[in-house]
């Protein structure tokens, strides 16, 4: 089964950008343990302010500047990142340094899942690829991170 | 098909962190999801140190099990240290950590000279419920904590019964065993409860023999004290309610511990020249076969079904239904405790079954005929269906939801005595 992985890399060896940070994502795809980069694709231009709130980002849109309550207390909204979000909604996992909550819990709703490890990318896609096969294929999870 | 479990009576393994709890000063530190503690917690129980259910956890997800989740116990437990001042760490494993494989004990190992002792118990739900688990964390202690003594104690007796929490009436019923002990003129010992803990764990290796008071629950740990720290030990397998049962225990305890026979026989004659009091007083009431139902049945963990069985046979002159034990008691010990159901006074036999579903228990329950109201002590669970048959409730088996019990006690004459007023107090209110 092949899918695809978004890791938030600069130079496509180390994971040294967080999921806000990022300007572009890597794409690889896996088939079975088998993994090659394909594409980077770039963060939208789109993703700017005002560009979301429709129902179907989770109810975490459609508060730009819009309540009174949240003025003043610092919350910038969740400019921009909902669409970052819609960037790799198409991949099983993104990889980045870290990530903040609100984008955390939109990848959750798209069962985008988030593994936020400071290690070298090609450790990180070993690990996770081998993960993901033997849940695919129903092996047990001992050391579920290696690939004998 | 997948099989299906209805009301189970336990919990999974990691519910031993009630164990670590009930020591007063000692900690849990869990290695598991953060949802296994909130599942298992109940509201009740404090170590009367630690606030209740409030455990350092490594709170691991699904990053940990690809990239193993040892680093964040070594820092979980690191930091424990450093903020909360206890006198034992207990490092509780759950499924997680160990169906990846992380190496527990290598990490806990790695604070052998933190000053303060960190010990590990192996707790994953797939190895058994949380009565195993409660064996698990005493043997961690005497295998990672307790040494040899090089001198032992006279007279001093560590005494082993119920697993605190799952046990309603764990505290007193220690309690309440430690007062018998001690009027026989030893010295007990014990490890939970108020104004115990490190001081008497430290204690143990130094006691003349341990003694059990419970069917099998850590029959295996008094076995691993007895090899590792030459403690002989001596098991009791009923819990002793009531005059017949404990002027039995009593003589039975005495004899190992070489007191005098005239000792012992006084001390249970002043013993049961009250209990005989208080029950002749109500002689009546227990005569007037109206009042109370005439079979009985038990559900509830091995102890209590099987002590409470013999006191109402024994004490009370009631007869026994089907008596069931739902704590998933471990196949080599079975044939022995039905041995103890089938040697009963007045040449009574009880059927017993092991039996986990209460679907299954309920439905036998509705089979019987019990000749009129039945009389049944179990779980919450059984409210239900014993309200269906009209019949007399008592809730003294886990899950507890309709009683609160502060430091009540089953045990020993006086224990006998509340079992009696409890169990009464329904029938009469019934009729009244």
């Amino acid at each position: 089964m092949a899918y695809k992985i978004a890791v938030a890399s600069s130079d496509g060896v180390h994971i040294d950008r967080t999921f806000g940070a990022a300007s572009a994502f890597r794409i690889y795809e896996v088939t079975d343990r088998e993994y090659a980069e394909t594409e980077i694709r770039s963060v939208s231009d789109d993703a700017s302010p005002g560009s979301e709130g429709t129902a179907s980002d989770g109810g975490m849109g459609g508060c730009q500047g819009g309540r009174e309550a949240c003025r003043g207390i610092g919350c910038s909204g969740n400019q921009g990142m909902t669409a970052k979000v819609e960037t790799v909604s198409d991949c099983r996992c993104v990889i980045c340094a870290r990530i903040g909550f609100p984008a955390l819990k939109q990848l959750e709703r798209r069962a985008v899942k988030v593994f936020d490890v400071t290690c070298t990318v090609e450790e990180a896609l070993e690990k996770i690829t081998a993960y993901f096969y033997r849940a695919d294929t129903h092996q047990p999870f001992r050391h579920a991170g290696t690939r004998e | 098909m997948a099989k299906l479990l209805d009301q189970q009576r336990y919990k999974c393994a990691l519910g031993a962190m009630q164990t670590v709890q009930a020591i007063t000063r000692a900690i849990p530190i869990l290695h598991s999801g953060p949802g296994c503690a909130q599942k298992l917690s109940d509201s009740i129980g404090s170590s009367g140190y630690f606030s209740p259910n409030i455990f350092p956890c490594t709170s691991i997800n699904e990053k940990d099990v690809v990239f193993g989740g040892v680093k964040k116990l070594e820092t979980t437990i690191e930091n424990a240290l450093k903020v909360i001042d206890a006198d034992l760490y207990v490092v509780l494993t759950g499924c997680i950590p160990e169906i990846v494989g992380d190496d527990t004990g290598e990490v806990v190992s790695r604070f052998a000279d933190a000053g303060k002792p960190v010990i590990y118990a192996s707790t994953a739900g797939f190895k058994g419920n949380n009565y195993r688990g409660h064996e698990q964390v005493i043997d961690a202690i005497v295998d990672q904590y307790l040494r040899k003594a090089d001198d032992r104690q006279k007279g001093l007796v560590n005494i082993w019964a119920d697993v605190p929490y799952q046990d309603l009436f764990w505290l007193g019923n220690i309690r309440e065993l430690e007062r018998l002990i001690a009027e026989l003129g030893l010295e007990p010992n014990t490890i939970f409860g108020y104004q115990r803990g490190i001081e008497n764990i430290n204690r143990v290796p130094k006691a003349e023999f341990n003694l059990l008071v419970s069917p099998w629950v850590s029959v295996g740990n008094m076995k691993k004290m007895e090899k590792k720290l030459g403690i002989p030990y001596l098991h009791y397998p009923t819990l002793p309610i009531g005059a017949f049962e404990t002027s039995k225990f009593l003589r039975e305890v005495g004899k190992f511990a070489g007191v005098p026979e005239e000792k012992v026989e006084e001390l249970i004659n002043r013993h049961e020249n009250y209990y005989y009091y208080l029950i002749e007083r109500y002689a009546d009431m227990f005569l007037e076969t109206r009042v109370m139902a005439k079979q009985f049945s038990v559900v509830a963990d091995a102890q209590y079904a099987l002590g409470i069985t013999k006191f109402l046979v024994n004490d009370l002159g009631l007869v026994p239904a089907g008596q069931y034990i739902v704590d998933d008691t471990p196949k080599q010990f079975r044939e022995e405790i039905k041995k103890e159901f089938a040697n009963l006074n007045y040449g009574l036999k009880a059927e017993v079954s092991f039996e986990t579903d209460a679907y299954k228990i309920h439905n036998e329950i509705k089979k019987h005929d019990y000749h009129g109201y039945p009389l049944i002590l179990g779980s919450y669970y059984e409210k239900e269906v014993v309200e269906e048959l009209f019949g007399h409730y008592l809730n003294i088996s886990w899950p507890v939801q309709d009683k609160v019990v502060l430091d009540d006690s089953y045990v020993g004459y006086t224990g006998g005595i509340r079992l009696i007023e409890d169990i009464y107090s329904v029938a009469v209110q019934r009729w009244n």
